[in-house]
């Protein structure tokens, strides 16, 4: 364990390095993701500048829903760069180059690169949940703010699992891998907004299926002390990131058994 | 014009092979599709201000925005990209044909054909497969008027001609700046922005609103989504049109000049 | 050492039918019998050439002993392990070269992509500083080291490529075509570093090429397969003797007009002066024919060849 991360430090430091090689090109990149994320708050702000309020909602409240996931995705996709290329490894036949290191193959895949200009999204999220923060004079407490820590790492485990799904379904098939952005892109998208605005069967799958509002909604219900329209008790609100954490590790289960796939098939 | 067919003829046919991206972009739009129209009906029921947009016409609208997600000029010809990164752009330049209308004949069979996979399931699941599963008030519907279908057809047309006019005049700003991903990005911030695909434009501040006349982006999806939807009638259809193709015409000639000047200079540095 | 018995692998290969326009969605699976029971044994320290065409299963052999790929049958044991069970303990004694994939950074200079290895393969820090500067040495690499790969050329940044994968001093090492594509002169200096590295550190190294040249200049053995099977294994020599004993001479003469004929060669073509001759040396031993040859007739010089060994392989597959 302790060596896997001194291994990956390694990797990161020469993925910056590399990065680094192109310096100019990568601060502007990381101007224009800022720019470009930060277009899907204001999105929501015209549509708040328009109808007033989203059932009992206001921008504020969910500025903070808005934030929370916001950082949390960004921080996934910064590790997931090389999840993302797994298809084409797989395709190439450049994924054998993992197999023959002394090494766990999802260290190495996720070491392949550590995205710098995604910083633009998380400065985007922290930018708004910031804003959030001040405008909505909420009651602080010890367990609140860790809560708050909880929610964003588990949402952080909840999409790495996701990309290490998509890196997963990469061993039986490399088309069509964009559905799976609908987990993703989408779940961001839809994680934005109050689970309780959607219909019914899809506040379920994204809580029972693909954890996303057990990462997000629940725990922000309780800091902002606002009663659960999807009548869930309390103590769920505060351990429910924890799904996230379990998500992941499924998610690595799986990846175990498509490597095993790979390895039979060498497809 | 016979190269000119000749290509457009080759362009279909790769283009025809990616029919596992279409079965993948058509769940995607689907789910987007989906999200949007929740979020919208959400505020709809929320509010007592008056909005621009009937909730029947906002329907209409996102469904034909994900309909014709495929036409936004989001990137430029993958392939034109290539050969700009490597060089090979300079064999382009060289060749004895107009560079400007070679490269839109291309952007036009880049952005008209997708749709041809991706419209026709769009259209049966969102207008007769969503009222079967019991939502008919998401469904997808009919254009008001006859008016309304034809004018949202001709809009189509100009929407696919300005859209090839923004990936053409992209590519040549690529060759033209030295940073290339600052082109790409600036591009993908503008469409996503500007074309109503976020946010229908006509939800926008009308500060915002007056601004986007000024800029060709409205062309491109906004236009016939609200012919369609009804929100433009009468006879400022003809007129939206006439301001499409006046960006078509504006795209035209000052992308060919652009092309001109370029295809000089690199002639004048001997290639 | 190296222990292979009767290895099967069938891989199954979608085929598609229905026509030129690939609209069809009907799929058919075909299977490949990519190894047929493949069985041979290497001693530590040889140098073995793995010929073959494309797609007889030299690419799955290494895959299966470098431990990606799982048989479906048979056994192998590489070093007391077996290589699909133990994955990690097991890659940490092998090296491999693909010489159409690169491992090194490709932005970044070379001595970065050796320092990632020795983290990678959890080296002590003196014993790897140790490796890296004998390697550096041996294989007269200082002066890339400070280089982005980006700017090497293929020579170079094969060199390189060697040198990395020697870093965890393995004691197997799989080269892939080291040499594709490499000019003249690197694929001299590139084989000799083979060879070094084979004779000084004693790894045993397994060569799979298409460039005979290769294999001619450094395996003493070779193991050709075709459809999955081993038909040959042995030395160059051997398969030379046994698909032909013939050998070649080659003849200047002084007069153009001049005419060999002897009841023990046969000639192959005369261009002028210079004449093409084989004979058997079964039947004649060569000094003898040479000596006769010389006596009746007035000769410039003479050569001695062996018949190329893409002509002796050519010849092996006619033979099947």
């Amino acid at each position: 364990m302790i060596s896997g991360l001194r291994c990956y430090w390694k990797y990161l430091k020469i993925s910056l390095k590399g990065q680094m090689e192109y310096r100019g090109s990568f601060i502007l990149q990381m101007i224009g993701h800022f720019f470009l994320t930060l277009l899907d708050f204001l999105g929501i702000w015209v549509l708040f500048n328009q109808f007033g309020k989203l059932k009992d909602w206001g921008l504020e409240e969910v500025a903070l829903l808005y934030g929370t996931i916001t950082i949390a995705f960004a921080i996934s996709d910064t590790l997931s760069r090389g999840l993302d290329y797994c298809a084409e490894y797989v395709r190439t036949g450049e994924f054998d180059r993992f197999l023959i290191r002394p090494r766990s193959l999802l260290l190495q895949i996720i070491g392949v690169e550590f995205t710098l200009r995604r910083f633009g999204r998380l400065f985007q999220g922290l930018f708004v949940l910031a804003w959030a923060l001040i405008t909505l004079n909420i009651h602080w407490s010890l367990p609140k703010v860790l809560l708050m820590f909880f929610s964003i790492g588990g949402g952080t485990c909840l999409f790495v699992g996701l990309w290490i799904m998509q890196a997963t379904i990469s061993f039986w098939t490399v088309q069509g891998l964009e559905v799976v952005n609908i987990t993703t892109y989408g779940g961001v998208e839809t994680a934005q907004y109050p689970m309780s605005i959607y219909e019914k069967w899809f506040q379920n799958f994204f809580i029972f299926i693909i954890p996303l509002a057990c990462v997000n909604f629940f725990p922000m219900l309780e800091i902002l002390e606002r009663p659960d329209p999807l009548a869930f008790p309390a103590w769920m609100h505060w351990v429910s990131p924890a799904a996230g954490i379990l998500f992941l590790i499924a998610s690595i289960f799986l990846f175990r058994f498509g490597v095993r796939h790979y390895r039979s098939t060498g497809s | 014009m016979r190269p000119y067919k000749a290509l457009l003829l080759v362009k279909v046919k790769s283009l025809f092979q990616y029919r596992t991206a279409a079965v993948a972009g058509f769940f995607t739009q689907t789910f987007f599709g989906i999200i949007r129209l929740m979020i919208l009906i959400s505020f709809f029921g929320a509010t007592r201000q008056s909005i621009p947009l009937s909730l029947a016409q906002t329907v209409n609208y996102i469904w034909l925005g994900q309909i014709l997600f495929t036409i936004l000029p989001f990137r430029i010809d993958p392939e034109i990209a290539t050969m700009i990164r490597n060089g090979n752009v300079a064999y382009e330049l060289v060749r004895p044909l107009n560079l400007f209308a070679y490269w839109y004949v291309k952007a036009v069979a880049l952005r008209s054909i997708p749709i041809v996979l991706r419209a026709v399931p769009m259209i049966i699941m969102a207008a007769f497969l969503l009222p079967l599963l019991g939502r008919p008030d998401w469904a997808l519907q009919p254009p008001p008027t006859l008016a309304a279908g034809i004018g949202m057809g001709f809009s189509l047309i100009f929407a696919i001609l300005v859209s090839a006019g923004i990936t053409v005049f992209a590519s040549l700003l690529l060759l033209l700046f030295i940073s290339q991903d600052g082109v790409v990005s600036f591009l993908y911030v503008l469409v996503w922005g500007l074309t109503g695909i976020l946010v229908p434009l006509p939800f926008f501040p009308d500060v915002l609103k007056n601004m986007f006349y000024f800029l060709p982006f409205r062309g491109v999806m906004d236009v016939p989504c609200q012919i369609y939807s009804g929100s433009i009638h009468g006879t400022s259809i003809i007129y939206e049109i006439g301001l499409q193709a006046f960006w078509v015409v504006f795209l035209v000639i000052t992308g060919t000049l652009l092309a001109k000047a370029l295809t000089k200079r690199v002639t004048a540095q001997g290639g | 050492m190296i222990l292979v018995e009767n290895l099967r692998k069938t891989f199954k290969v979608r085929e598609k039918t229905g026509g030129k326009t690939g609209f069809s969605l009907k799929r058919k699976t075909r299977k490949v019998h990519a190894l047929d029971g493949v069985s041979f044994s290497i001693n530590k320290g040889e140098l073995v050439g793995y010929i073959g065409p494309n797609g007889a299963g030299k690419s799955t052999t290494v895959k299966i002993l470098s431990g990606i790929l799982v048989p479906d049958s048979g056994t192998c044991v590489v070093d007391g392990l077996v290589p699909w069970k133990k994955r990690i303990a097991h890659v940490r004694k092998i090296g491999v070269v693909f010489g159409q994939r690169t491992q090194l950074f490709w932005d970044l200079p070379v001595i970065d992509t050796f320092d990632l290895l020795g983290e990678i393969y959890r080296l002590d820090k003196m014993e790897y500083k140790r490796t890296k500067d004998r390697l550096i040495a041996a294989f007269g690499i200082e002066k890339l080291l400070p280089v982005p790969v980006r700017q090497l050329s293929l020579g170079q940044r094969m060199k390189c490529e060697l040198a990395c994968s020697l870093v965890h001093e393995p004691s197997i090492l799989f080269l892939d075509e080291p040499t594709i594509g490499l000019d003249a002169v690197s694929k001299l200096t590139v084989r000799d570093l083979i060879r070094k590295t084979n004779r000084e550190s004693g790894t045993t190294v397994i060569l799979t090429t298409h460039d005979l040249d290769d294999i001619e200049a450094l395996c003493p053995r070779i193991l050709i397969i075709q459809e999955g099977r081993i038909l040959f294994d042995g030395a160059i020599e051997n398969l030379r003797r046994k698909i032909s004993g013939e050998r070649r001479l080659i003849i200047d003469l002084k007069d153009s007009k001049d005419r060999i004929t002897d009841s023990f060669v046969t000639v192959i073509e005369q261009n002028g002066p210079r004449v093409h001759l084989s004979f058997d040396p079964a039947k004649i031993h060569p000094a003898d024919l040479i000596k006769r040859i010389i006596e009746n007739h007035p000769v410039m010089d003479i050569f001695v060849e062996n018949p190329p060994i893409e002509e002796i392989i050519a010849r092996f597959y006619a033979t099947l």
